[in-house]
């Protein structure tokens, strides 16, 4: 009996669609002139305001900076002042008119947007209890212009990567030099098996939301085909959390601090997960002081402290090196 | 025979608009309990999920009217375009533009369109207060509307069905 054959068509209608349906739309591009007032947003059209962007500041009484990585402009050549009535329509934008929405963020002091953009905010400090609760009137705007700079961990990966996965690795600079995106880098390549074909699971605490620059929970930021990420939560409960929720191969932190935090990496180590992690330290011998870190070093916890370097240009210098800080390269 | 036929059309046509008018107070009575509904359903999806208002009305809120989907589906587009300074302003000026259509009188369009600061306040405790305040308002405009309700549609019932009456009497 011959064999029927089914065919399935599937038509596909073309519709325009609406802002609403990209919400979660992972392409969706952020239209970042959108968080400024409209009288403004016509004059951000123009290329010298845009080109090799890094962060726009927003004071009060002051006029509008964009800064570049050539040096800075200003909006309308510094004739227009920002105004509180500016000030406060942005921050009405900037937190998409839900203000509640962003209340743990506005403790932090800052707003991610979509894209990975970051708002840093300053202005009045709300205190309950000697604490910091939010910031009212916001006066003072700094945007930082996200910018990943995919490849830039690949020559790193051969010093990282061994034969059964990889060695635990921190990394540490001066702020501002890139440490993030550098482990942001790693958690790509490696979550993408760039290096040997073989992605590895990597699990991503991302307390700040710097790393994954998480909107409405889903990452901004191309962490690779095999990453889970924990977003806002503290990194020794998240970390915690994450060992035993989803099984990490890699385990990534950012801005290693306070002694929890080195606990709770600890108890990841000994559980059978590689660490990438970054700090703050100006050089080798700052790492050394550090009083959580000086046990480790002795203990061999981390096997690689890679230190980057920023130069007068903008380039950057990597400094390897391994468990007994003998450097590599 | 055709006078009979008249008269049975007419007082026909006469419970027929009676009814009508009682369909049409109980559907507004019902649009009344669900907008009352879709503002504590956005208040605790925004207290419960921490997530901005555009989220919410474009993705979560749904209620059983369409054109309450409709507009909140707009409301939410607005916010996204962000062309209003505040989220307040967006809100009453997308219900003003649906007042017609969804025939709220004066009273109720005012509660209604003022009911936004319960959603773009700076914290949770302040949209609590403008929703407990807004809920009050709207519930003393349902209780009227149910009360104006029973009465007229006995009113209207007894006009119709007379009128028809009185037409059935000419006629014969």
């Amino acid at each position: 009996m011959a064999s029927k054959e089914f065919r399935i068509e599937q038509s596909f209608s073309v519709e325009k669609s609406s802002p609403v349906d990209k919400i979660f739309q992972w392409e969706r591009i952020f239209q970042w002139e959108r968080i400024f007032p409209l009288h403004i947003r016509e004059s951000l059209c123009m290329d010298e305001y845009l080109q090799d962007l890094e962060e726009i500041r927003i004071r009060v009484g002051q006029p509008m900076e964009f800064i570049h990585s050539t040096g800075s402009t200003y909006l309308k050549d510094g004739l227009y002042r920002v105004t509180v009535q500016d000030v406060a329509e942005m921050v009405n934008y900037i937190s998409n008119y839900s203000l509640y929405a962003y209340k743990e963020e506005l403790k932090q002091g800052y707003i991610t947007l979509e894209g990975g953009h970051r708002v840093g905010m300053a202005g009045g400090a709300v205190m309950e209890g000697g604490q910091l609760v939010g910031i009212s009137p916001v006066t003072f705007l700094n945007i930082r212009v996200a910018h990943e700079k995919k490849g830039c961990a690949c020559g790193l990966l051969p010093y990282i990567c061994r034969e059964e996965g990889i060695y635990n690795t921190l990394f540490f600079s001066e702020p501002g030099a890139g440490k993030t995106t550098l482990l942001r880098d790693c958690i790509r390549l490696l979550s993408d098996g760039a290096y040997d074909g073989a992605g590895m699971k990597v699990c991503v605490v991302d307390e700040r939301s710097e790393i994954a620059a998480c909107h409405i929970g889903v990452p901004q930021n191309d962490l690779g085909i095999r990453t889970d990420v924990l977003c806002g939560c503290a990194k020794p409960a998240g970390i915690q959390m994450l060992l035993r929720a989803m099984s990490p191969q890699v385990l990534a932190v950012d801005e290693l601090g306070s002694e929890a935090d080195f606990v709770a990496v600890e108890q990841a180590v000994y559980s059978g997960c590689r660490v990438l992690g970054t700090i703050h330290a100006g050089d080798i011998a700052e790492l050394r002081e550090k009083p959580c870190l000086s046990e480790w070093i002795k203990r061999g916890v981390f096997q690689r402290y890679i230190g980057i370097r920023r130069e007068k240009d903008g380039t950057r210098r990597y400094q390897i090196f391994d468990a007994q800080m003998e450097c590599l390269c | 025979m055709l006078k009979v036929a008249g008269s049975i059309i007419i007082v026909t046509a006469s419970i027929g608009i009676a009814q009508t008018i009682r369909k049409e107070l109980a559907e507004h009575l019902r649009l009344l309990y669900e907008l009352r509904k879709l503002l504590v359903d956005i208040a605790y999806a925004a207290f419960e999920s921490m997530q901005p208002v555009e989220i919410l009305l474009g993705c979560f809120i749904r209620t059983r009217d369409e054109r309450l989907n409709r507009l909140c589906k707009e409301i939410a587009e607005r916010l996204i375009e962000k062309k209003e300074g505040t989220g307040e302003e967006v809100w009453r000026s997308v219900f003003a533009e649906y007042r017609k259509g969804l025939q709220l009188n004066d009273e109720e369009a005012e509660v209604i369109e003022s009911a936004g600061s319960a959603f773009f306040g700076k914290s949770v405790d302040e949209n609590r207060k403008h929703l407990s305040l807004a809920l009050e308002r709207l519930d003393f405009l349902i209780e009227t509307a149910r009360g104006e309700q029973k009465e007229k549609q006995k009113v209207y019932g007894t006009v119709s069905v007379l009128c028809g009456l009185m037409l059935v009497i000419l006629l014969v």
